[in-house]
């Protein structure tokens, strides 16, 4: 790489930039006048809100057969701050509902009480585990002990806050009445001296700070970097292209890949300098209290930290200004190029929360993935724990994913199809099936979008039966068929409805079970990274396999009906309709990718995924759909015998996975063997250096 | 004057913030007959577009007048618009509609009578020989491709006057010529073309009668043997450099 | 002026042309339709690994001198799954390290008779880390329990009822319908959405119609059609106001399908009981507020987006527009917010609150008449300013460089220049 001709692209790039004034200011001030403002309104809504509701006097009406019980409670008690007034009305609910209460308190006697919760069928409560009784509330349920109850309107700010309120002031006056109580009879103790709890922590203010702030610290400069590095990137290359400069350029003695390294450094400048004016920014804010630092927060930086954090961070920053160059790179016009940065600005973010994440370590699989590991590195060495080992791994591993986009962006920029704006594929004339691969992906959007809307607001869909039967057939098979018609895909092609050859069908067989076990393991594996909620796991295997559907059924709608029509579905018209459009590795990736989102929750994403990629893979080797659907079907057959006779496969020992992974393998290499290709394959044309 | 096109001392100031008031036309007078081709000859910055944008009504002249079918083009722009396709380097496609939508759109726009324009685009696409692209979308159709469709659109409602505003820029030699062609076959058809170039061949190969201009003025317009016999030159070319240099 | 028959054909060119435009599609119609049920995705996957976390996380704690006659806590300590108890050789360090999430350090109170059993309990933990800070919780609100049972059994001893320890238990009861509580929530959130959705729609469409014109050089082929510019004007104006419009509704449409499920996460078992439904006699003002805000939204941008030579130029000119558009919902979570004669003379702010309180049943007709009529002077103002703007050849042939600065200094101190050299 010649250093003098990126640094000629480098200027040459800085200077359209910087005399394409108004972008650049509407990215800088903008924001610089908004944010304030906008902080400014917040903090100002919160105090009133909070001026008001200490201001105002609750007014409160009192009912129930323990009524003087309550009454007596509040006048012993003293609480500054709070202004209560009771007032005598008639008809207490239609005094609430008319608003000349905040909240009506009925106190009921322990009879009342318990006639109440029976006719409600609260006989027995059982509490979540995360949220045990509060004292006072219900822990025990002494014989005879009236209850209060503070009735509000929610949908009325000063009710809920008043209520809110009255209910601490009467835990609180019931705590000292017992206390009270306690001390007439003797009792020496202070209750509020008994097992009194002393906190230590062992961190340092500043170390608690530091980790607070390194949850967010990645995810803002995520933000800021791929928001400011946007200005530049997406006119870098397909504004370009629009324009028509991009040929000139390639048509000069600079190489590709100084042209990439120049348009990447100039978007990295001003990604960095939008960052450090957005970073100078908050720090103004938080200078004059627009954003207010919790007050035990000590902030200290030691002399370590910031050079590790700029080796983390600058990979992050050339890995980020990379991906918005290829974005731009694989975009043929300015607009197009702006379609594409939201999703990926969002799928960018995903991975930069990790340090938000309760309990992620950074000695974990976590260390391997790009942003995420960087994310919990920085939180750490914020928090002053230097792991150096991981955090060198985690720096290696974010170099190493920022020169593999660099070299995507590279590549890109010699890709024939994306260089040209215009598009003259002849055969794109065609209507039908030629259409049919642009709009492959809106198709299988809707459905995924109708699969999830209908899911979740057609209670009629609830029951397992209807909710598989419509997935299935109205959703999956219905769909398939609804795009061949529409684009008149030839049935025989579209569905790959070909034989395979029979030697095939044997590795299939054999495939089904050490599959399994291998789908096993990468749910393990998964599992490291993603761990799944054991609640979500169990409820997950009750709505599978509800005990009121007899077997058979259970087969049929588990196994079955999903073997034939998801198969139709995703290796039937969505595999021919990407067929050209990408590469059979990344054909399978995609394919399986899209199959593992249909399947909705993110615990079944990555082995779904997994298994649809297999499939896909089947169809490919094989050119048919038949092979697939006994896999598929198999799969689930096996899953759902392993599951009633309660044998734990997720639960063995590696080995067991590693073998099942290596009888798969050998499936595989025998399918291979007797290929037969799917035909009309993407082909590859040699990438221009 | 029952002349089709009709300009007498048409005049066009600008203002500049930069150069003060731009003479850009200054009484340009002449008269296009019907079955004509005019050519306006010019260089870059003569006059050519700004003359033909307020004959076109997309500017309004400073002083003179201009008419079309008897149509003034400032008092009554949309009858006189009615009357005319206008084809430009500067006047596009619109991308995302279909060969046949943009032809049937501009009919329709241009007030062709509604019963017959599913015929008269049916014509059309079979004339310039689009049936084969016609239900593409013009984004993804060649120069070539989208020239034929230009023109279709311009004469879409069957304008009697056209008027060419260096048409055959950018186009390759086989796709002047068939645009030639087709000026011809309109000229046949006994429409009024008003045609403007700084291509000498083609004003020498297309015109009737050419008005040369420079610097917003008509400095000669006659024939192509009147102004061989009043400069006394062959070629357009010299005749052309004579007239300028003769005005300077 | 107005021919129906010709905007009719130029407005429905518009909306085919619209309709096959990517990112129209997506920005108008798709990212209305989809962004919830992606939402509810995201939010639901995220809440489900992070509990995923939580729920794994057993707290790791160490005891230290914990007195024999408290054996009952120790055995509550050992019955909670939550924790596991362990012994570690130094505390200190194990915290440090992670390997330990608290210690727990019992010492005799100090002053307190020795036969009370109280003791002091000194707890060690890493405040820097979650599993620490979730260990300490956890622990704390043991101990809490504890304490109450044990003041409960002391009372006993000291000839106390029960009940008399526990003079009263308090539950809080929220009267307000599944249907009020539903209106309120959606009151929070459906005007800001809808106007910040509404302005995303719009965008693409009124930078398209305008500076897209110039970029694909359609704009002077468009002034060539035998119709008058007013036509063509108003075509384009019909059309971005309908894109926006409907991206107003798809939108509110969309929202009511998927709010529950995107709340249900966050609101847990609670929003079984909500209704989420506007009243069927709020609709069509809800709908008619929507098209007056669309045209004053797409008024505004057309107005802007139209100085600029493409799409590039035409996005920077109109987003202060569309930040100075949904800057104002930011006011609406101010206490007390509600439409007054000042908020109902507001644009914008009159439509977000004339929302919020239909969608609750409540309509208050002479605010709502001023607030109509405001929007529609603020449309007729911005339609006038595009005619005077219009009228100028300098911005029909061109856009003076995409310089709305340069066109204000043109028409205004230029033609003062011109006037002082005429005279």
């Amino acid at each position: 790489m010649n250093r003098e001709s990126v640094r000629i692209l480098f200027l040459h790039e800085m200077r359209m930039l910087a005399r394409d004034r108004r972008t650049v200011i509407l990215a800088i001030v903008l924001p610089l006048l908004v944010m304030p403002l906008m902080l400014y309104v917040v903090r100002s809504i919160e105090r009133q809100r909070a001026r008001s509701l200490k201001e105002t006097t609750f007014r409160y009406a009192l009912s129930g057969a323990e009524a003087g019980t309550v009454r007596r409670l509040i006048a012993a008690r003293r609480a500054p701050g709070l202004r209560l007034e009771e007032l005598p009305v008639t008809d207490a609910e239609a005094a609430l509902r008319a608003r000349r209460i905040h909240f009506h308190v009925r106190a009921l006697s322990a009879g009342e009480a318990a006639a109440l919760e029976e006719a409600e069928g609260e006989v027995s409560r059982r509490r979540p585990r995360e949220a045990p009784a509060a004292p006072g509330e219900e822990a025990a349920r002494p014989a005879g002990v009236p209850l209060v109850e503070i009735r509000f309107q929610g949908d009325r700010e000063e009710s809920r806050a008043g209520a809110a309120a009255m209910k601490e002031y009467l835990l609180e006056a019931a705590r000292s009445e017992r206390d009270r109580l306690l001390r007439e009879r003797g009792w020496a103790m202070d209750p509020a001296d008994l097992f009194r709890l002393e906190r230590r922590s062992v961190a340092g203010a500043a170390q608690a700070a530091g980790s607070q702030i390194g949850k967010f610290l990645t995810l803002f400069f995520v933000m800021f970097l791929l928001s400011g590095g946007s200005v530049a990137a997406l006119d870098s290359v397909a504004g370009e292209k629009e324009r028509g400069s991009l040929e000139t350029l390639l048509t000069t003695a600079a190489r590709r890949s100084e042209i990439v390294a120049a348009k990447q450094l100039a978007i990295l400048c001003v990604a960095l300098a939008i960052l450090l004016v957005n970073v100078a920014n908050i720090l103004a804010y938080v200078n004059f209290k627009l954003i207010e630092l919790p007050a035990d927060w000590e902030i200290a930086i030691g002399p370590a930290a910031p050079a590790v954090m700029v080796a983390l961070l600058i990979p992050v920053g050339v890995f980020l200004s990379a991906v918005l160059l290829s974005l731009s790179a694989y975009a043929r016009s300015y607009k197009e190029a702006q379609l594409y940065f939201f999703p990926v600005y969002l799928v960018s973010l995903v991975p930069a929360v990790a340090a938000v994440l309760p309990g992620v370590s950074l000695r974990s699989a976590i260390v391997l993935v790009p942003l995420a590991n960087v994310s919990v590195a920085v939180r750490e060495v914020l928090a002053g724990r230097f792991d150096w080992p991981m955090i060198a791994l985690a720096a290696a591993v974010m170099v190493l994913a920022a020169r593999g986009t660099m070299r995507l962006s590279t590549r890109m920029l010699s890709d024939e199809r994306l260089i040209t704006a215009a598009d003259l594929d002849a055969a794109a004339w065609a209507r039908g099936p030629a259409l049919f691969s642009r709009h492959v992906f809106a198709w299988y959007a809707v459905m995924a979008a109708v699969l999830f809307a209908a899911a979740v607001n057609f209670p009629q869909l609830h029951s397992f039966r209807t909710q598989l039967l419509f997935n299935e057939l109205v959703l999956f098979l219905g769909g398939s068929f609804l795009m061949i018609w529409k684009y008149r895909l030839p049935v025989r092609d579209a569905l790959a409805l070909r034989r395979p050859r029979a030697a095939v069908w044997p590795a299939v067989v054999a495939a089904v079970p050490a599959g399994h076990l291998a789908a096993a393991g990468v749910f393990r594996l998964a599992d490291l990274v993603v761990p799944v909620p054991q609640r979500l796991l169990e409820q997950f295997g009750r709505e599978l396999m509800p005990a009121d559907v007899p077997a058979w059924q259970l087969y049929l709608f588990v196994a079955l009906l999903p073997g034939i029509c998801e198969e139709i579905a995703f290796r039937g018209p969505l595999l021919y309709g990407l067929r050209r459009r990408f590469r059979p590795a990344t054909l399978v990736l995609v394919v399986g990718a899209i199959f593992g989102v249909f399947h909705i929750a993110l615990f079944r994403l990555i082995p779904t995924a997994f298994l649809g990629m297999v499939l896909t893979a089947l169809a490919l080797l094989t050119g048919s759909i038949f092979p697939g659907m006994l896999l598929h079907a198999g799969n689930n057959a096996y899953a759902y015998w392993l599951a009633r006779r309660n044998i734990p496969v997720s639960e063995w020992s590696w080995g067991w996975y590693a073998a099942g992974a290596a009888v798969f393998a050998a499936c595989l290499y025998a399918i291979y063997r007797a290929r037969t290709p799917y035909p009309g394959l993407h082909r590859v044309d040699a990438p221009r250096k | 004057m029952n002349e089709p096109v009709v300009v007498q001392g048409l005049t066009k100031y600008f203002y500049d913030e930069s150069r003060g008031e731009v003479r850009a036309v200054q009484e340009v007078d002449f008269a296009c007959r019907a079955g004509e081709i005019f050519g306006l000859l010019g260089a870059n910055g003569a006059g050519k577009t700004t003359t033909l944008r307020m004959l076109a009504t997309i500017l309004a002249p400073t002083a003179g007048t201009a008419s079309l079918l008897g149509h003034d083009v400032v008092r009554e722009p949309e009858e006189a618009r009615r009357h005319l396709g206008f084809y430009s380097s500067s006047t596009a496609l619109y991308p995302r509609l279909t060969a046949r939508e943009t032809i049937e759109f501009f009919a329709r726009i241009n007030r062709y009578p509604a019963a017959q324009i599913a015929q008269r685009v049916g014509e059309l696409i079979e004339r310039f020989g689009i049936a084969s692209y016609a239900d593409v979308r013009v984004d993804r159709l060649s120069t070539g491709m989208k020239q034929k469709v230009s023109i279709a659109r311009t004469v879409a409602h069957d304008p009697p006057v056209l008027i060419f505003d260096e048409p055959t820029v950018g186009l390759d030699v086989l796709n002047a010529l068939e645009l030639q062609e087709r000026i011809r076959e309109f000229r046949a058809q006994g429409k009024t073309i008003v045609f403007s170039t700084h291509i000498m061949s083609e004003a020498e190969k297309l015109c009737d009668r050419i008005a040369i201009i420079h610097g917003g003025r008509i400095l000669a317009c006659d024939t192509l043997d009147g102004l061989r016999r009043a400069t006394g030159m062959r070629y357009l070319e010299d005749i052309f450099v004579c007239c300028v240099k003769g005005r300077e | 002026m107005f021919d129906l028959r010709d905007i009719g054909v130029l407005y429905r060119r518009e909306l085919r042309c619209a309709l096959r435009e990517r990112t129209i599609i997506v920005n108008s119609i798709v990212l209305q339709i989809v962004l919830y049920p992606a939402l509810l995705w995201l939010i639901y996957s995220g809440i489900s690994f992070v509990q995923g976390q939580t729920e794994g996380f057993t707290s790791r704690v160490a005891l230290a001198g914990l007195p024999e006659e408290h054996r009952f806590l120790r055995e509550e300590l050992e019955k909670d799954e939550r924790l596991a108890l362990t012994s570690s050789s130094d505390p200190e360090s194990d915290l440090r390290a992670g390997s330990l999430d608290l210690l727990a350090e019992f010492e005799p109170a100090p002053g307190a008779p020795a036969e009370a059993g109280n003791f002091k309990v000194r707890l060690a933990y890493d405040e820097s880390r979650d599993r620490s800070r979730l260990a300490l919780e956890r622990m704390t609100e043991i101990v809490a329990r504890y304490r109450d049972r044990f003041v409960l059994q002391a009372g006993e001893r000291l000839g106390l009822e029960a009940r008399q320890l526990q003079p009263i238990r308090v539950a809080m009861r929220n009267t307000a319908s599944g249907r009020q509580m539903g209106e309120f929530i959606l009151g929070r959130m459906l005007p800001v959405f809808l106007i910040i959705m509404l302005a995303v729609g719009c965008m693409y469409p009124a930078i398209d119609s305008t500076a897209g014109e110039r970029e694909k050089s359609t704009w002077e082929t468009t002034m060539t059609f035998a119709v008058p510019r007013a036509n063509i004007v108003a075509a384009k104006y019909l059309y971005v106001s309908t894109m926006a419009a409907c991206a107003g509704i798809l939108n509110l449409a969309a929202m009511l399908l998927t709010v529950k499920s995107v709340l249900a996460p966050i609101l847990g078992e609670q929003v079984g009981r909500l209704t989420f439904a506007i009243p069927l006699a709020a609709v069509p003002l809800i709908v008619l507020m929507d098209i007056l805000l669309a045209m004053f939204v797409a008024a505004g941008m057309m107005l802007l987006a139209s100085f600029a030579r493409n799409f590039r130029e035409g996005q920077s000119m109109v987003s202060p527009f569309y930040v100075a558009v949904f800057l104002p919902v930011i006011f609406l979570q101010a206490p007390g917010m509600e439409l007054t004669p000042v908020t109902a003379a507001l644009p914008v702010v009159n439509v977000a609150l004339i929302f919020r309180d239909a969608i609750s049943g409540v309509y208050r007709w002479p605010l709502i008449g001023l607030a109509l009529a405001v929007e529609a002077a603020s449309v007729a103002l911005l339609i006038l300013l595009a005619a005077a703007v219009l009228r100028h050849e300098d911005f029909v042939i061109g856009s003076c460089g995409g310089s709305l600065g340069r066109f204000l200094k043109q028409r205004i101190i230029g033609a003062g220049a011109r006037r002082e050299k005429a005279a």
